[in-house]
């Protein structure tokens, strides 16, 4: 038995599973067909959305093989200007809140219609944000090997939905023709699936935490592109069973999906709630990997070295519920600001910052008049 | 880094609770015994004043040298001193110079030479014998022979193949025990004296190679900063060496089984014993040993063993969460359960006059009671209890409407269910986490029972035992540790 | 972890304070279950809405239903909400539609369109897509449906759930699930079918079925049609029944069979457009007016002949009879689409492309079995 292993390394599996967590949640819920324009091939839309995250993939990898550092926010901080660094710093946290927020509004939507109608959103978001932030404040440790073990929920999902290819409600002549507008139409609707991607933006903070010895890209791509198949599944399974106008209505397609099938083991007679369930399940693992992301980018932001960590968990449990209280249910929100905002800063900032780092020569080659440590 | 993350609790022993004030009252405790019998008996008189159990022995030498032994008579084995101590000294007549003479004519396996009155007074406690010539050294010979009892079968962990052998009270016998166990030069032990007061012999017991040595050294300097009067049990101490001993879940497992120690052993545990318990701490524990019993290598055939621990986790989830998934879908989400069903459950409890939280409540509460009431009474009592009990609570309180049948059924099998685990310490811990659950589930539903089980992993994976992951091998993920749990190798 | 035991402490006291607030907790006991929903119109053009729930009683010496235990209530209202309002009023608890099985709609309110009905439907969440469709032909009122009692299973309600999972009664009429009947309904022919029940001496019948263009009942395929529908639309079908009289050897010979077809569509790109459909069938014999003549090779063929062109008559009586009403309910249309959009839109499908279609059925019955577990026609050879 192999007893000299140091338990507290976080690898390959770890990363593989936290990627993949980080960025399916809200996809898994909401897709097909979630901004207020659609074409019919959404399947197609997923899988050619991946493309620019394997570039961002590529990017990071460069960025970490020419520099030699994994921590690219203090990369970038050493070789920016601080009022630069700042500046993205306090757009990438603000924008993870507003992720947060809106993660939350997506939980409440959900549970409101599925599972307790009569209970007020700020009940469910309170007690969603509390639980979180009890739990977050047990650190990123307990949060991987906790994402781990619950990860079986994704294959069992992932699983049921590869059978439902073979259900008898699943039919092949609902899902072609599989191109009926030009190509620019189809990449302009792509960008909204692009965003449903954007969770692994949180790799940031979380890979200088893992284990030096692990070859960190390939799980982040296989789980990008596990990630893939999975949105590709959805898509695809949800416009066999339930055709394209009829889905296009759907608040959420998979449970939708999941209310269509009759268990088979009569132990609970609608699987659908068994999967929201699950659903929830996921809705708290992203909102862990979120809040505890911005809590690290908060760090950046204050200087002042706050000696426990749940601090500032605290702190984004206490902005975000407040924000969630004082707004409006998600129904009268529009998910468009919350697509491009996603976009920029998941995707564009990150680009941009990368080509900065590349274009930089290595550190403490030569120059920097700004270096600000 | 372990000490760093101990370090409140290594503190210096606190001196004034220790008996050294007493003694100091009478001698100087650090001074070396006087020469002469008739003041080393005067003190001892004194120390051990109001003593009944005390004994003491004159006797001259034929040189017409007086000779001076104090004992505590019920820890010692007279036959030997007589034969070996005293008949010698008798009829020898030897001019003794030093006291190391003594070696050429006493029997004695082990004996050695004072140093000073507090190892002096700690020894005839321990049950030694002080043997005091005059003008010579006292010496301390190394006859206790204490009270205890033979091995036998284990009374509270039941196995069906397991040894029929169980540890007895005696630390050092149990060790012995173990070396019967496992032959191999790399078991090592580590004695201690635990307790300021009670000086309870405690020892740790340790495959070296097999365990990683930082936990030793760890518990070492524990078991050495241990600075409490008493130690009484070995709950305390397992409390003591856990790293969050406010958490619901025990983080060091007991057992009074051999054959269960030694599969610890051989999994690099560290084994702690102390004196007056049959039980002994097994340090460090993961969730997944919680689960598995040395009995489960007794099966023939590796399925059976598969299907065993399978079988345990899955008991686990029902024993834990069942009462909780009922009251959430008996008052939140009754879509969930098949139309029959709902019916029938309906109907089973359209007179109850409890809601069904209530019931869920009452149900477990009288299932704990009446097994904490028939746990400690003799087993004809225990029987009684155990039917009267049974009648009460699932028919009398169905006839009486008190409680429907489905809810009875549900808290039957849950609580069959949850003592599929082997450690009887886990399941009380479950228990309680049933309890949290139904609550949460009675106010929010199934919603609010997702998300508490969220939150119970995220405790569960924060916790760690001798800073080995709880966990572990689930998260951090091994496969191949995974993999021998269910499925070891041949 | 010294926080921990603080950090459960805090926990339970927010969720003691959410305690008080008004979740959505209730009991069964507290929630009338609805497992079976009538809607129909009056003459006055109010919604007649009927629920039927079981009645809720304590059993002595064990659980389970007993016959005859449900109610079915009736109310009137302007929308069909108002009447679920006002069936409300006089239940003693919350009506519940988690458990909610089938929805029975009046022929009446069928042919003034459903799609009022179905965004009611679509809008409760605690609704499965699962709830079957079934409309009640005119000569029974949906109420009088609700209150038969059946003498095989308990609740109506249940029967017809029951009628629809076993699944073998598919050449007579086919269960439509609510997310089938609207997903069908927005396809490119906007056409659907729902199957048809009534009450015939105190049995429930569940047989042909209601053809929707638009959500509003325009048609029905009766009989066999039904099962000749079901084949053209999901391209099997199972276990019809069919009994033809044969003439072998110059003896009519009455033949039962049971018989399993596939389809395969063939599109031909005409204007109007041409479409091969081909049909393997496969039968297994089930009785034979004379036992010795199943043994025969030609006498086989002989009626696999017959029973083809039995299948393929009513499979052209129920094209045809869609054709007359310019209806289009087996996703044909969709097929063609599928493969060549541009191609669908000249055919100008909806309006004239279907009617004027041309369709060549080419059929091929395979006898299977001939159901036979003895040798009855061995000879005896001496005495």
């Amino acid at each position: 038995m192999n007893i000299q292993s140091p338990y507290t390394r976080i690898g390959g599996v770890e990363l593989f599973t936290f990627t993949y967590c980080s960025a399916v949640t809200i996809g898994f819920i909401f897709l097909p067909y979630i901004s207020s324009e659609e074409i019919r091939s959404a399947w197609l839309k997923v899988i050619v959305a991946v493309i620019p995250y394997l570039l961002f993939i590529y990017l990071y990898k460069k960025v970490v093989t020419k520099h030699n550092d994994r921590d690219v926010l203090h990369l970038f901080k050493d070789m920016t200007s601080p009022w630069i660094y700042y500046f993205v710093i306090t757009y990438l946290f603000a924008s993870t809140i507003y992720s947060i927020f809106f993660g939350t509004k997506g939980l409440i939507i959900i549970v409101q219609t599925y599972l307790m109608q009569d209970t007020p959103q700020w009940t469910i978001g309170m007690f969603f944000l509390l639980v979180i932030g009890l739990s977050a404040s047990y650190g990123i440790h307990a949060i991987t090997r906790m994402i781990v073990i619950i990860f079986f929920h994704e294959i069992i999902l992932f699983i049921s939905l590869v059978l439902f290819i073979f259900s008898d409600d699943f039919k092949w002549i609902n899902i072609p023709p599989f191109l009926t507008v030009d190509i620019g139409t189809f990449l302009v609707s792509s960008i909204s699936e692009v965003t449903r991607y954007g969770g692994i933006i949180a790799l940031f903070a979380y890979l200088p935490f893992v284990d030096k010895k692990v070859k960190v890209f390939r799980p982040i791509t296989l789980s990008v592109i596990f990630i893939m198949f999975t949105y590709f599944l959805i898509c695809l399974v949800t416009l066999g069973v339930f055709g394209f106008d009829q889905a296009l209505t759907m608040l959420s397609p998979v449970t939708a999906l999941m209310q269509t099938t009759t268990s088979p083991t009569g132990l609970f007679e609608r699987l659908d709630l068994f999967f929201l369930t699950v659903w929830v399940m996921s809705f708290f693992k992203i909102g862990l990997i979120f809040v505890w992301f911005s809590s690290m980018l908060l760090k950046e932001i204050i200087p002042l070295k706050v000696k426990n960590y749940w601090v500032q968990i605290w702190i984004i449990i206490t902005i975000s519920t407040l924000i969630v209280i004082s707004t409006p249910s998600i129904v009268n929100l529009d998910w468009r600001p919350y697509n491009i905002n996603m976009l920029s800063y998941t995707l564009f900032v990150p680009v941009m910052m990368f080509l900065y780092l590349l274009i930089r020569k290595k550190q403490g080659v030569g120059q920097n008049e700004n270096k600000s440590q | 880094m372990f000490g760093k993350l101990f370090k409140k609790k290594e503190n210096n022993p606190i001196q004034k609770l220790s008996f050294e004030n007493y003694l100091a009252t009478v001698v100087d405790i650090h001074a070396e015994l006087p020469k002469s019998t008739v003041t080393v008996k005067e003190q001892m008189d004194i120390i051990f004043s109001d003593t009944s159990d005390f004994t003491e022995r004159k006797f001259h030498l034929k040189s017409g040298r007086s000779v001076y032994i104090c004992y505590f008579s019920a820890l010692i084995s007279q036959p030997q001193l007589e034969a070996s101590v005293i008949k010698p000294l008798i009829q020898n007549d030897v001019n003794f110079r030093d006291a190391d003479d003594l070696g050429n004519i006493l029997s004695v396996t082990k004996y050695e030479q004072t140093v000073n009155w507090k190892g002096t007074v700690e020894n005839i406690l321990d049950g030694n014998i002080v043997l005091h010539i005059d003008q010579l050294n006292p010496i301390i010979l190394f006859l206790a022979e204490k009270t205890g009892r033979n091995p036998t079968d284990p009374t509270t962990e039941y196995q069906v193949y397991g040894a029929k052998f169980g540890f007895i009270e005696d630390s050092r016998k149990n060790i012995g025990i173990m070396r019967q166990f496992i032959k191999d030069p790399r078991l090592k032990s580590r004695a201690y004296d635990i307790g300021v007061v009670s000086k309870k012999q405690a020892a740790i017991l340790y495959l070296e190679q097999y365990c990683q040595p930082e936990v030793v050294e760890h518990l070492d300097s524990l078991l050495n900063s241990y600075n409490k009067e008493h130690l009484q049990s070995i709950g305390q101490l397992s409390k003591y060496i856990s790293k969050h001993p406010n958490s619901l879940f025990p983080q060091a497992t007991m057992s009074e089984r051999p054959d269960l120690v030694s599969f610890a052993l051989v999994q690099g545990k560290v084994v702690i014993f102390i004196d007056g318990s049959a039980f002994c701490a097994i340090t460090p524990i993961t969730f997944m040993d919680l689960l598995e019993t040395s009995e489960d290598h007794f099966f023939l055939s590796r399925w059976n063993l598969l299907f065993i621990r399978f079988l345990r986790i899955v008991s686990m989830f029902i024993g834990t969460i069942l009462p909780a998934l009922y009251v959430s879908l008996v008052a939140f989400q009754p879509e969930l359960i098949p139309t029959t069903l709902t019916i029938s459950v309906a109907q089973a409890r359209v007179q109850i006059p409890l809601p069904a939280t209530a019931e869920a409540f009452l149900m477990m509460f009288a299932l704990d009671v009446l097994i904490e009431a028939s746990l400690r009474l003799p087993s004809f009592v225990g029987q009684t209890i155990g039917i009267v009990g049974g009648l009460v609570i699932g028919t009398a309180a169905v006839e009486a409407g008190l409680v429907s049948h489905t809810m009875v059924i549900v808290i039957a099998f849950t609580a069959v269910a949850t003592f599929t685990s082997p450690s009887w310490e886990f399941v009380s811990t479950w228990r309680i986490i049933r309890y949290l659950l139904v609550a949460i589930a009675a106010m929010l539903g199934l919603y609010g029972l997702v998300l508490a089980v969220g939150f119970l992993l995220v405790h569960l994976c924060k916790l760690d035992s001798m800073n080995k992951p709880y966990m572990y091998p689930l998260a951090p993920f091994d496969g191949k540790e995974l993999k021998a749990f269910f499925f070891p190798k041949r | 972890m010294k926080t921990n035991l603080s950090k459960l402490l805090l926990l339970f006291i927010v969720i003691s304070l959410f305690a008080g607030c008004g979740t959505s907790s209730r009991e069964i006991d507290q929630r009338t279950m609805i497992l079976a929903m009538g809607i129909d119109k009056d003459e006055n053009g109010d919604f007649v809405v009927t629920i039927q729930v079981p009645v809720i009683t304590p059993q002595e010496g064990g659980m389970g239903l007993s016959a005859g235990e449900f109610e079915v209530i009736t109310d009137r209202g302007n929308s069909v909400w108002d009447a679920i309002a006002n069936i409300e009023a006089v239940t003693p608890t919350v009506l519940f539609f988690g458990h909610l099985k089938t929805v029975l709609i009046g022929e009446t309110l069928a042919k003034e369109g459903l799609d009022e009905i179905l965004d009611l439907l679509d809008r409760r969440a605690p609704l499965a897509n699962q709830i079957y469709l079934v409309i009640i032909r005119e000569k029974t009122e949906v109420d009088e449906f609700l209150d038969q009692e059946s003498r095989l299973v308990i609740l109506p309600a249940l029967y017809l759930d029951r009628f629809f999972k076993a699944d073998q009664k598919l050449s007579r009429s086919a269960e439509v699930k609510l997310f089938e009947f609207r997903r069908d309904i927005n396809m490119k022919s906007r056409a659907s079918t729902i199957p048809f029940a009534y009450i015939r001496e105190n049995n429930i019948v569940l047989e042909d079925m209601a053809v929707f263009k638009e959500g509003k009942l325009v048609g029905e395929l009766l009989g066999k049609e039904a099962g000749k529908g079901h084949l053209l639309k999901e391209k099997i079908v199972e276990n019809m029944n069919y009994t033809s009289q044969v003439e072998l050897e110059k003896e009519e010979v009455t033949v039962s069979s049971r018989v399993t077809c596939r389809l395969d569509y063939h599109v031909n790109k005409t204007n109007p457009v041409e479409i091969e459909m081909e049909m393997p069938c496969k039968a297994e014999i089930v009785h034979m007016s004379k036992q010795d003549m199943a043994k025969k090779k030609d006498h086989i063929e002989a009626f696999s002949s017959k029973l083809g062109e039995e299948i393929k008559q009513d499979t052209e009586k129920a094209i045809n009879s869609m054709k007359e009403i310019n209806v289009e309910p087996w996703l044909i249309g969709n097929r063609i689409w599928v493969r060549d959009p541009k191609y669908y839109e000249s055919l100008n499908w909806e309006e004239s492309g279907w009617r004027d279609s041309k369709i060549n059925i080419n059929i091929d019955v395979e006898i299977e079995q001939t159901g036979q577990r003895g040798m009855l026609d061995k000879k005896k050879i001496g005495e």
